[in-house]
């Protein structure tokens, strides 16, 4: 087992996740909560991840992010050196990547809310800030875990923006994925077989995290529905 | 002193109002689909109008002529409204006591304390206070939410038929109770209504809306007179319609 890829990835997805959180959670409020007509525009942008084949976007982030554009080059200026083929690189390719992954769950998590409760919080003297720390993410929160969730899985599992963008050096851009292909490409298949067997058991145990809390959802609104009832 | 003058249009309902409302407490009357509960959130600040102005006691709370529009709250740089409806609207993952200091974050802890037992006192609602909000009846989350509106003692109360969960005689009692506590401390109120015996048990000043628009405003007696009046009108002019 290539440990060392283990925590690449680990760490990888793990920061990934805490960036995905720290920008979508406020673009998600602003999707739900403002009038912009720019919203559409996002909506849409925000979902080309999900149907762009990762090979296109980690080779768009290669021309952009490297020494053929002036924002690659500005960047590099400003680092020290290039953001391709480096783990801070990756980590801007697993963010975009990811990015539907964790947006879209909790928009529809902070559209679940009911209107009425926004209206009572603002009508109380909550601003937005106020709004979206003690109303949408208390009342989303389960909308908040499904989208850390699914960051950090599709984060560990990316195969074609880490190759494009990151290559494949040890210990700066090496992840699980990498390693899984190189062992299959040298033949070497019970290696490839723990390596898969590993990336498959965080899978399970996370999907059956995400899937496991509807039935709870699900009672919790009964229990609810029988109490207004006996009310 | 409430001053409205606002056209606002949603789909094919038009609301088109110009009034004054002078009265410490008004009635809010008309059918369901006459244009309340719009004109409420108009005033409240959670709607905006296409064209008009809103002013309190001289205050202009929104003006689209150039482009005036304080946001609800209940600070002095805010509207000072509050509105209850006829859904409570708690939150749902707080306290009544939360629910109840919501409004009034400003406060010292201990003086906030306070003002929650004070509000819940009032409506006759001092047992619940450390309840959860998904175990109390309709009735109890209504005087409740009612509660947590008068905490930060807004200049101005809408009420949307806040108490139509409890039985006529608790809903007057709290009605008398809380109208007088308003009167006391110069809350002008308005109360919405379609219930004609509500209007008519009340010597307050009612303003009859009617298809988005205010047609008369006046003690309850004339004003619903004249109405009783306008139906029988139509009511005779339609019988005698060649079939």
């Amino acid at each position: 087992m290539d440990w060392q890829a283990l925590a690449l990835t680990l760490k990888l997805a793990a920061l990934t996740t805490a960036i995905l959180l720290c920008i979508t959670v406020p673009l998600a409020a602003w999707l739900t909560l403002g009038r912009s007509r720019l919203r559409v525009l996002i909506e849409a942008l925000s979902g080309l991840p999900l149907v762009l084949p990762p090979t296109v976007l980690g080779f768009y982030l290669l021309v952009l992010l490297g020494p053929r554009t002036s924002f690659g080059r500005l960047l590099t200026s400003l680092l020290g050196h290039p953001l391709a083929f480096s783990f801070a690189g990756l980590a801007v390719g697993s963010v975009i990547y990811s990015f539907p992954f964790a947006l879209q769950p909790i928009v529809a998590g902070f559209a679940a809310v009911d209107p009425a409760l926004m209206d009572a919080a603002r009508l109380l003297g909550a601003q937005t800030p106020r709004l979206l720390r003690t109303i949408l993410i208390p009342l989303a929160a389960r909308s908040l875990m499904t989208a850390a969730i699914l960051s950090f899985l599709h984060t560990l599992g990316e195969f074609g923006v880490v190759l494009m963008l990151g290559g494949d050096i040890p210990g700066s851009t090496r992840t699980l994925s990498i390693v899984l292909f190189n062992q299959v490409e040298a033949f070497d298949y019970p290696s490839a077989n723990r390596t898969a067997i590993l990336l498959l058991i965080f899978c399970v145990i996370a999907l059956t995290a995400v899937y496991a809390r509807p039935s709870r959802l699900v009672s919790r609104l009964v229990d609810e529905k029988r109490e207004a009832r006996r009310a | 002193m409430l001053e409205l003058k606002l056209k606002a249009h949603r789909g094919g309902f038009h609301l088109d109002v110009d009034c004054r409302f002078a009265a410490p407490w008004t009635i809010l009357f008309g059918p369901s689909g006459a244009g309340k509960s719009t004109l409420l959130r108009l005033i409240a600040g959670l709607e905006n109008p296409d064209l008009g102005i809103i002013t309190a006691n001289g205050r202009t709370l929104t003006d689209t002529a150039s482009r005036v529009q304080l946001s609800p709250g209940p600070n002095s740089n805010q509207r000072s409204i509050g509105m209850v409806t006829q859904r409570s609207a708690l939150f749902p993952h707080m306290s009544v006591a939360r629910n109840i200091s919501f409004g009034i974050p400003q406060m010292p802890s201990e003086e906030r304390r306070n003002q929650t037992k004070k509000m819940l006192a009032l409506v006759g609602a001092s047992h619940l206070v450390d309840r959860r909000t998904r175990d109390l009846s309709g009735g109890e989350a209504q005087r409740v939410s009612l509660a947590r509106a008068l905490a930060p003692h807004p200049r101005l109360l809408l009420l949307d038929e806040p108490l139509s969960a409890l039985d006529a005689a608790a809903r007057d009692e709290v009605l008398s109770r809380l109208q007088s506590w308003l009167v006391e401390r110069h809350i002008q109120t308005l109360l919405v209504t379609h219930d004609a015996a509500d209007a008519l048990a009340t010597e307050a000043e009612v303003a009859l809306m009617q298809e988005g628009k205010l047609t008369a405003i006046g003690p309850a007696r004339l004003v619903l007179a004249a109405e009783r009046q306008r139906l029988q009108q139509r009511l005779a002019s339609s019988s005698s319609e060649p079939q």
